[in-house]
């Protein structure tokens, strides 16, 4: 019974890790999706963030630059995206589907770049003692050696709790200011965020710059903590989840927090369930399956939305009554 | 001050024009990118371009690359027109290809003049299948397909990477994860020495053509994506009209995937696409959704990527040098369209400028 | 004359138990304020709109469960321009060949739209409604207001309707171009075509129709001869007040 509780807590620490990243970006998503912009880029500015932190550790030693670096990674990403969305009024989609492609290609780049250097010795091969040590979990005494969720919960690394803090002044940001407010209207009702005076850009470029800082720190703590390394591809489809999470997170920060972690577990379920037994009978579920289940799920959550919707009597968009648009 | 109106449409020639230099500029701003990572851009572009058209076998492999983008593209540019936004097209693409491998494994003892058809119906009609899914999403529940078809590609790539580490894993494979090859029947023939997709792609390109122009449903489609008001006041059926463009929509991508299945890959696995299903949507949308567009962009497009790719061993420069000259064209394209949409005005005065 | 529609009993969401009846060779003004429940009388006549009870009555035969297509097969044509014009009749980015098919297509045979056909049309509509523009070909979108809402009246008038529904046909139209309007609309009527033309000019509307309908808040308020009636009596209507007189309203 000792092995099993230990284990699931083991279980439970990694899937809290698998989530943060993606944490990150949802919570980078979100802030997008508030101002009315769907930033299909998210793989693409992880993945930056993801690079530069790691090189910028690797040569300042310094955590803070490391972290700060990849942040604003992101966020010229983000910059790109807002400029050509907002100012330009280009496509959303397209531009977030460009945005990944180039933002994994400069990644890679400077990946190499990366490499080479390590190889000839203008870089060290591991990150800095000073950053490797910031970032790796630390103990909490006492309150990590709690059964089953002591691990989880008291022995990660800094950047878990920066995330959940980030979730959580999110959602304070969001229900409770004024700025956060206004963000609403702009996102769901331009016109009106116009006439009463908010300058409809400014809020835009602000929030979609900040989501990709974050997008940034979510790359980050996969190259500086979890896996301190980089590797192509290294936040293989999160970016796409992260779009799924916001969904079925309905763009509330705190249940990101859990989707966030929900998503984490079936990530791990696959690796833990492999030869696995239920009481003695053996299941395999296809761990293919498993990694489908986030995507699946949202499907379903976006069913339920769009069903409750109904119930409120907005029709859906295809099924309804013409309308003279005689007002406009 | 400077004041945003929205000009007048040009004509077909002006925009083109702008286009035209737009990718000029873009591509002078990637050279000046590629200069400041050391290396001699014309240098680049040119061994890139040849890289890709330099010798026959080059442009056959260009051309290989061509042919799923043109006929992904193609799909993508019907849903698109009637602003369905089929992103799904990755997913319909290993659907189609798993329908036309089902057929290949199980059909084994058909002549060739019956497979390769039956296999080129499977994989259109799994692909046109998978689409259904979002498409009635949205018709009962008015859920959007935007991210519904997103989330089913990821689905669809699982369930592949499933049969083949699982049913359909060739026990020959000395423990090696891999479908069986497809016996020679169930491989497309080649002409020119491209396998001879690129004629079906020239056909298709033909026939999507003539469909949007010339027929009463590519007239509805039209007009449907335009003002769904009109459409019902003209009394057109629009369910039938979504269901019937959606499922050629999925349904070509699902060709698509068969087609390099069966041609190019003679298998089937989780990585046949090349992401090609998302590349497919900047075609596509770059082509302003017009066929023959389509098939001059992906040819553009299939040149960058082989050019690419050859730059990495002659120059040794890391492939994703290409995808970064792809990025920057794209972008400035992308915000071209401003320009294209919209003019700059200088006003003397906030007077003027309320007028 | 055929007796063309007859609306019985018609309870809508934004109708109140509207009752009247249109005769072939008449022209029916509808006038009242902006959302009185013109929109929706038009949309539920062409089969846009569902009615909650009651019955439409086109030629002896009811109207109200069969869908817009068949409605325009009937015979009943409705052009109404919104304020932006372009909103529901027309396609803004596509031509006037393609705009003038809009209505006529699904006759053609085959799978495929001949579009010589709509060209042959729509150079008849720009000859008979004197559409300022320099080709057919031209999109909708960029022709100058008043002709945008001449191809919509044109391409209704096209399929001979014997029903014709318009609404605010003559909107930003110049005095020229709004006479020209109103002489193919009595022409219309001499054909014997049932017209219901729901206007915001009272002077206009007691010019043309013969009787004219006054809507408020989704009632009928009164129908009246418009031949009698005065545009103070219309302008009561329109706010909500009945008139007492039964003698001034009524013609014989």
């Amino acid at each position: 019974m000792n092995e099993f509780l230990s284990g699931l807590s083991s279980f439970l620490q990694l899937s809290i890790q698998m989530g943060t990243t993606l944490l990150f970006g949802t919570l980078g998503g979100i802030l997008c999706e508030k101002v009315g912009h769907l930033n299909l880029g998210i793989e693409g500015m992880m993945l930056m963030g993801a690079v530069f932190g790691h090189y910028i550790g690797l040569s300042t030693g310094s955590p803070l630059f490391a972290i700060l670096g990849a942040g604003i990674a992101g966020l010229v990403g983000a910059l790109i995206y807002a400029f050509i969305t907002v100012s330009l009024k280009g496509n959303q989609t397209v531009t977030g589907l460009v945005l990944t492609i180039f933002g994994s290609g400069i990644a890679n780049f400077i990946g190499k770049i990366l490499v080479k250097n390590q190889k000839s010795g203008l870089l060290p091969d591991r990150l800095p003692v000073a950053v490797a040590d910031c970032f790796k979990p630390f103990k909490i005494p006492v309150l990590s050696d709690i059964p089953v969720i002591g691990k989880a919960l008291f022995h990660q690394s800094i950047f878990i709790p920066i995330s959940i803090i980030c979730a959580v002044l999110l959602y304070v940001y969001l229900k409770k200011t004024k700025f956060g407010l206004d963000l609403r209207v702009v996102g769901e009702n331009p016109a009106a965020a116009d006439a009463s005076g908010i300058n409809i850009s400014l809020y835009k470029y602000v929030h979609i710059l900040a989501g990709g800082f974050l997008c940034g720190l979510g790359g980050a703590y996969l190259s500086l903590s979890f896996l301190s390394t980089w590797k192509e591809g290294m936040t293989s489809g999160l970016g796409w989840i992260a779009v799924a999470l916001i969904i079925f997170s309905t763009w509330n920060p705190l249940k990101a927090i859990f989707g966030a972690y929900f998503f984490g577990i079936l990530r791990c379920l696959p690796f833990k369930i492999q030869n696995a037994s239920l009481f003695g009978i053996p299941i395999s579920i296809p761990s293919q399956f498993l990694t489908m289940l986030p995507y699946v799920m949202t499907i379903v959550a976006l069913v339920f939305i769009t069903l409750r919707k109904k119930k409120e009597n907005s029709p859906p968009a295809w099924l309804g009554n013409p309308y003279f648009r005689e007002d406009r | 001050m400077l004041k945003v109106v929205k000009k007048a449409e040009g004509s077909f020639r002006q925009t083109t024009i702008l286009r035209i230099v737009t990718v000029v500029i873009a591509l002078f701003a990637s050279s000046l990118v590629i200069a400041a990572l050391g290396y001699n851009p014309v240098n680049v572009y040119s061994e890139l371009f040849q890289g890709a058209t330099g010798s026959l076998p080059r442009w056959q492999e260009t051309i290989n690359k061509a042919i799923p983008l043109i006929v992904l593209s193609l799909g993508i540019s019907v849903a698109f027109k009637m602003k369905f936004w089929n992103i799904g097209a990755e997913g319909q693409f290993y659907m189609g290809a798993m329908g036309a491998t089902y057929v290949a494994l199980n059909f084994k003892d058909l002549p060739s003049y019956l497979l390769l058809p039956f296999m080129m119906f499977a994989g259109f009609l799994f692909g046109g299948l998978w689409i259904l899914i979002p498409a009635i999403l949205k018709l009962k529940l008015g859920t959007s397909e935007t991210l519904v078809t997103l989330m089913l590609n990821y689905v669809a790539i699982s369930f592949i990477t499933y049969l083949q580490y699982g049913p359909w894993k060739d026990p020959t494979a000395m423990g090696f994860a891999k479908i069986p090859n497809f016996t020679d029947n169930a491989v497309l023939p080649k002409v020119l020495g491209v396998h001879i997709g690129w004629i079906i792609s020239l056909i298709l390109v033909l026939i999507i053509y003539i469909l949007m122009k010339y027929t009463k449903l590519g007239y509805e489609i039209t007009v449907l994506g335009e003002n769904i008001q009109t459409a019902k006041y003209a009394g057109m059926n629009v369910t039938k009209i979504l269901i019937i463009a959606v499922f050629i929509s999925g349904g070509l991508c699902g060709l698509a995937g068969m087609l390099q299945s069966s041609g190019v890959e003679r298998s089937l696995s989780d990585q046949i696409s090349n992401s090609l299903g998302f590349t497919a949507i900047i075609t596509s949308w770059l082509a302003g959704l017009s066929a023959p567009a389509i098939l001059i962009v992906s040819i553009l497009f299939a040149i960058l990527l082989q050019g690419g790719a050859f730059i990495q061993s002659s120059l040794q420069i890391p492939a994703s040098v290409a995808e970064v000259i792809q990025g920057i064209i794209l972008f400035f394209v992308l915000g071209s369209e401003f320009f294209i949409n919209y003019k700059i005005v200088f006003v003397k005065s906030k007077k003027e400028a309320i007028k | 004359m055929k007796d063309l529609t007859g609306l019985d009993f018609m309870h809508l969401k934004a109708l109140d138990k509207i009752s009247f009846t249109l005769n072939s060779g008449e022209i029916l003004g509808v006038a009242g304020i902006a959302g009185s429940g013109q929109k929706e009388l038009c949309e539920a006549i062409a089969g846009l709109q569902k009615i909650e009870s009651g019955d439409i009555i086109f030629k002896d035969k009811s109207i109200v469960k069969l869908t817009p297509l068949d409605i325009i097969k009937r015979g009943v044509a409705m052009s109404f321009i919104p304020e932006d014009r372009l909103g529901m009749g027309l396609v803004a980015n596509m031509d006037i060949i393609n705009n003038v098919l809009l209505k006529s297509y699904q006759n053609m045979p085959g799978i495929f739209i001949k579009r010589s056909i709509g060209k042959i049309a729509a150079e008849r509509i720009i000859k008979k409604f004197d559409i300022s523009t320099p080709s057919p070909y031209h999109v909708v979108k960029k022709l100058s207001g008043g002709n945008i809402q001449k191809v919509l009246l044109g391409r209704e008038i096209e399929l001979s309707p014997e029903l014709l529904i318009t609404a605010y046909p003559v909107r930003g139209l110049d005095i020229g171009a709004s006479y020209h309007i109103y002489d193919i609309l009595n022409e219309q009527k001499k054909i014997g075509v049932g017209v219901l033309f729901v206007g915001e000019d009272l002077d206009v509307l007691l010019e043309l129709c013969d009787r004219i309908m006054v809507l408020n808040s989704g009632k009928i308020m009164d129908i009246v001869d418009a031949k009698s009636v005065t545009k103070e009596q219309i302008g009561l209507l329109m706010l909500g007040h009945k008139i007492k007189d039964e003698e001034e309203k009524h013609g014989a």
